[in-house]
């Protein structure tokens, strides 16, 4: 177990240095700092200027060396265009994300694992019908779509939540509901399927035989085992509403990551777009970096296998 | 049919009472909620360029000069008298007993020491050319300022009651002002929150005299919105009062909501198209030859354009700057009518019978750039369009890789052509015409106190850029508001709507 | 288990009618089939039933609503000459959203299939080699997970440009982390199984072994993940135009049209009701037809 969990860990510290060789290469391809920090009025003696007091002349394996080297102490520049460190601004923005993504996380998983394990103890039945239903709807509608069909629905005509900001727990209700329930068909399917294989297996007919109660078998055995590649996807999920409340953010008002992470693309505020990029990409890592020990821990079978 | 209209009907009825109920009265709480579209960099005027900025900065600071919103008249502001030396010294004598929203008093130091920061190009002000004309200001006594200029600089009094506006002597730049930002204006910032929300107190100690007047509403509290659906929600479920740029197709309903109401007022922003005259995109490219351009112009249908999309004041016009700009003036210039045929009769001259393909780049309105391309396809001009964020739109124009671009300039609300052609036809990199005899007269208007001298270059330069069609002006822009109909609302010209003035019915 | 009396059945159905039959009787996987046949004819014959031309309107004829606005409101402009009305420009809405179904399909399959190629070789890899070409999986895996994929996309398609091109490419490259994460998890599954380690013991080629005994054998999470990933990708490209970086004018995509009529949702519910009612329909369609073809082919079905 410690060797699969080194090994992982080497992996993991891996991936954020290429992450963040991409990330650098990319926005120092796709945008000249030099013009980007200058604004949008400046004339090309200012960014040429700018270049040289910045230093942004000099080859890129050096501007890079320096810039993680600062990154790995937490400084990640100052915003071209809130004249701020970066980290403060990111820091000030993440407890909304945080709390969208774990509130919509739970919502999801609230809905997707009993949805999911239902569906397939009562394989065809009506709730089985409806679980479907709640699947294929759920992945059917675009999410900016359904958020402002909550607002419309819940802000404007029944009036009994907010629509925008994120100033309380009500705030979060409607964005977490709008973003979880775009993960729950992807996290439910796969409960569903992996119950569903589970029940079918041969130790769980073997248990099933030697007259063990149901509950006792769905828990123990099924439910473990289903539950492998959905600890995986969950992991994955999160990441992605961390990276992918951008639309909810925006259509929510909410001032958190991603909703930043947009208006610096916007605006070309490269040491933002960096700090988050890295910053989401370390979330991942030590999300799947969990998710792997867990999974290798419930089942010694992938434990050997990725050993 | 009959049944069923009624039915719906009903619906429509239920959901509309819902959708104009106001959650309380506001009026009782004496705050107006206020919903802006942009995320505002920094507080800090002279560090941001958003029009959200510039409403922000009226309300909190002030100007030695105040410009009168409807007769664009200099009344004393932080400044009672002005005088000019000569062509680049300007004395002011102070106003007495201003206070700041500190506590602390208004003086000859605070001027001096905001003029001559934001005038140093280290302390890297976003828009230089706002106060580049500076050379250096210089304190004679406790109450009188001495302003010496670079070189003649005509709209400097416009400048000084626009975008120069008076810190305290503490300012230490940006970054704190960013934080506790004090000014002496009608309303003192209570709490700024990370670029979401901003809430004003009324500033009691607001200087007597002040052509600003004091707020008559108590609390002012500013939410960010981004998104144009959810600011209208907000409206409609009666958790906001005010917002604005609010989509043209929408007026007619909001209007028509009880208790909601609209208005349309113009501003000073023009659009434009800037086309690619000096082959910056290509030597050589069919916009280099100015009969392809001149096609352009008649390509478009600017007054359907005008009517059906930009809506209300909106006019179209005739010459690249705003109508009440000095030196605005189109009556020597040609006039394109909307003409698909000759469009294509000069396309045909100037070598290009079968049209061509071409670029066209924007980023203000999808629908609006749709429209243009509708025009220039019905006549041969195959422009790919490409909606760009505003950032990276601007990189790629001043890096000269925009054939067509479709922009609009508010010139600041500067009512002078300076504002607008100067900025976009000098041999900069915003210029596709480099046009030397145009930058020539230009450099003379802008150099030169004297108004005749300025008016008559100003003019050969508009009637050169029609004439060559370097730029095809479409229309004034509009803005729309939407507000609660207890709020004693109206707008202004210059884009600044005055919170201090507004009061509950 | 129950050992059929085979010579009781005189005509036994052969594997494929019996599945044939299978696919009949499941509703869902038919009507996934109808809707996607159906969306696939429109968008193929779009330029032969289409009213009116997509790509230019008049202003004069703007925002005209549905024709049922004349039956229920006497909307004096609405009428059968443009049953869905007109958009901001108007164009007509029935032929853009005709046209419409061509782009969110292209986009769609294409960003399915690139994502589809890359995720299923590198997982089917990882998961039966295991060893150091899973650890080098895993690494291509986990950095493809720790980029953000909205806010990549986003940054890339506002620089580049949101031609086809670059959002089918962009949205391929990056959607395929499932593919993989699922096929590694189902080879790895697949492998332990004893016949794969039979296969191994008497000296099947790994190639023979990939493809005749491990694939199929993981090709129903392949079709739901397919499924999922291709709606994705449309609902991805509907974020994108959300954003105002959606396919470039004057082409219409469904996901575009939500997008350009969401001012419209208090007033002019239709605007922006009909493009979602297609959308909705075509990701539903998708979604059907990938847990029918699962439920028909799954192993558990099989008695």
């Amino acid at each position: 177990m410690l060797r699969f969990a080194i090994g992982r860990l080497g992996i993991a510290a891996l991936v954020v240095l290429v992450v963040s060789v991409i990330v650098f290469g990319l926005t120092h391809v796709a945008a000249d700092p030099a013009r980007a920090m200058a604004g949008e009025n400046a004339t090309a003696a200012d960014v040429e200027a700018i270049r040289k007091a910045e230093g942004f002349d000099r080859p890129l394996p050096i501007q890079y060396a320096e810039w993680i080297g600062r990154a790995a102490s937490g400084d990640f520049g100052r915003s071209y265009l809130m004249k701020e460190p970066v980290i403060g601004i990111v820091a000030h923005r993440l407890p909304v994300t945080l709390t969208l993504g774990v509130m919509a996380l739970a919502f999801a998983l609230c809905v997707a694992l009993p949805l999911g394990v239902l569906a397939a103890v009562r394989q065809n039945s009506l709730l089985d019908r409806f679980a479907l239903a709640v699947a294929v709807l759920g992945q059917a509608l675009p999410n900016f779509w359904f958020a402002l069909v909550l607002i419309v629905v819940f802000g404007v005509w029944l009036q009994w939540l907010p629509t925008s900001g994120a100033d309380s727990w009500e705030h979060m209700i409607l964005p977490a509901v709008a973003l979880g329930y775009y993960a729950t068909p992807a996290l439910m399917r796969l409960t569903r399927t992996g119950m569903l294989e589970a029940l079918g297996s041969d130790y769980i007919r073997t248990a099933r035989a030697k007259g063990l109660l149901p509950p006792s078998v769905l828990f123990k055995h099924a439910l473990r085992n289903a539950v492998i590649p959905v600890v995986s996807l969950a992991a994955v999920q999160f990441g992605f509403m961390l990276g992918g409340s951008i639309v909810i953010e925006a259509v929510f008002s909410m001032h958190g990551v991603g909703y930043l992470a947009w208006e610096s693309i916007q605006r070309s505020d490269l040491p933002v777009i960096q700090a988050i990029v890295l910053m989401i990409a370390l979330f991942y890592v030590v999300l799947t970096f969990l998710a792997d020990l867990l999974n290798g821990w419930l089942d010694p079978r992938l434990r050997v296998a990725g050993a | 049919m009959g049944f069923g209209r009624r039915i719906l009907f009903a619906g429509m009825a239920v959901a509309a009472a819902a959708a104009a109920m106001p959650a309380e009265a506001q009026k009782s709480k004496d705050e107006l909620r206020v919903i802006w579209r942009n995320v505002i960099a920094n507080v800090d005027p002279y560090f941001n360029g958003l029009r959200d900025g510039v409403v922000f900065a009226h309300h909190v600071w002030d100007h030695l000069i105040e410009r009168d919103p409807d007769t664009f008249e200099y009344k004393p502001g932080l400044a009672t008298e002005w005088k000019w030396v000569d062509d680049v010294t300007l004395d002011l004598t102070l106003r007495q007993g201003v206070k700041f929203h500190d506590g602390s008093a208004f003086g000859a130091e605070d001027v001096v020491h905001t003029l001559n920061y934001v005038s140093d190009p280290a302390n890297k002000a976003l828009y230089q050319r706002n106060t580049n004309w500076i050379k250096k200001a210089e304190q004679v006594d406790g109450h009188k300022v001495r302003i010496h200029l670079h070189r003649p600089f005509p709209p400097a009094l416009e400048f000084l009651s626009l975008p120069v506006f008076i810190f305290s002597r503490n300012y230490t730049g940006p970054e704190e002002q960013n934080r506790r930002p004090v000014g002496t204006g009608p309303y003192r910032v209570a709490s700024i929150e990370g670029g979401k929300e901003y809430r004003f107190e009324r500033f009691a100690d607001h200087y007597e005299g002040s052509p600003k007047g004091k707020a008559k509403i108590g609390k002012v509290q500013v939410r960010i919105i981004t998104d144009a659906a959810t600011e209208l929600a907000e409206l409609l479920a009666g958790r906001a009062d005010l917002l604005w740029y609010v989509d043209a197709d929408q007026l007619p309903n909001i209007q028509r909501q009880r208790n909601l109401k609209t208005v349309s007022a113009e501003t000073m922003r023009i659009g434009f198209l800037s086309l690619d005259a000096a082959g910056r995109t290509g030597a050589g490219n069919p916009l280099t030859k100015q009969k392809v351009r001149q096609a352009i112009i008649h390509a478009i249908d600017r007054k359907s354009f005008v009517e059906s999309l930009v809506q209300g004041e909106a006019r179209v016009i005739d010459a690249p700057c705003f109508p009440t700009q000095l030196g605005c003036d189109d009556s020597g210039a040609p006039k394109y009518a909307y003409d698909p045929k000759k469009a294509k009769q000069l396309l045909a001259e100037a070598g290009y019978p079968n049209g061509f393909k071409t670029q066209l780049m924007a980023f203000r309105s999808r629908t609006w750039t749709e429209a243009l391309q509708q025009d220039l396809k019905a006549v041969g001009i195959d422009a790919d369009v490409q909606m760009l964020p505003v950032a990276t739109l601007i990189q790629r124009f001043q890096k000269g890789e925009t054939p067509i671009y479709q922009g609009d300039w508010g010139s600041f609300s500067i009512n002078d052509v300076s504002a607008i052609i100067s900025s976009f036809f000098k041999g900069t990199e915003d210029d596709y015409a480099r046009d030397a005899e145009l930058k020539a007269w230009l450099d003379i208007a802008d150099n030169s106190n004297d108004t005749a001298v300025r008016k008559e270059n100003y003019k050969k330069a508009v009637n050169r850029i029609m004439e060559q069609a370097y730029w095809v002006p479409l229309n004034t822009f509009v803005t729309n508001y939407a507000h609660v109909g207890e709020l004693d609302f109206r707008a202004y010209k210059d884009e600044i709507p005055r919170y201090w003035v507004y009061s509950w019915k | 288990m129950t050992i059929a009396p085979i010579a009781a059945e005189p005509a036994a159905p052969s594997p494929r009618t019996l599945m044939w039959r299978r696919v009949r009787a499941h509703k869902g996987l038919m009507f996934g089939i109808v809707v996607l046949v159906a969306m696939l004819l429109m968008a193929l014959a779009a330029p032969l039933i289409v009213p009116h031309d997509p790509y230019t309107g008049a202003l004069a004829r703007r925002r005209i609503p549905p024709v049922w606005h004349a039956w229920f409101y006497d909307h004096p402009r609405a009428g059968w000459t443009y049953p869905l009305g007109t958009d901001r420009l108007g164009r007509d809405y029935l032929s853009r959203l005709i046209y419409g179904s061509q782009i969110s399909l292209l986009i769609g399959f294409s960003a399915m299939f690139v994502s589809g190629i890359i995720g299923s070789t590198l997982g089917l890899l990882a998961g039966y080699f295991g060893g150091k070409v899973d650890m080098v999986v895993s690494f291509f895996v986990t950095t493809r997970l720790s980029l953000p994929v909205v806010l990549v996309a986003l940054a890339v398609v506002a620089v580049a440009g949101s031609s086809l091109i670059v959002l089918i490419l962009v949205l391929g490259l990056l959607l395929w982390d499932r593919f993989a994460v699922v096929m590694r998890a189902a080879t790895q599954q697949a492998r332990s199984l004893d016949y794969v380690a039979a296969g191994e013991a008497i000296g099947c080629s790994t190639s023979y072994l990939l493809l005749r005994e491990v694939l199929p054998n993981v090709l129903n999470p392949l079709i739901v993940v397919a499924t999922i990933e291709m709606a994705n990708a449309i609902l991805l490209e509907a974020a994108l135009s959300f954003l105002g970086l959606g396919v470039r004018p004057p082409q219409p995509s469904w996901g575009l049209m939500l997008a350009e009529a969401k001012e419209e949702i208090f007033f002019n519910t239709w605007m922006i009701g009909l493009p979602g009612i297609a959308l909705f329909l075509l990701v539903l369609g998708i979604n059907l037809l990938g847990d029918g073809v699962r439920d028909v082919t799954a192993p558990e079905n099989r008695n």
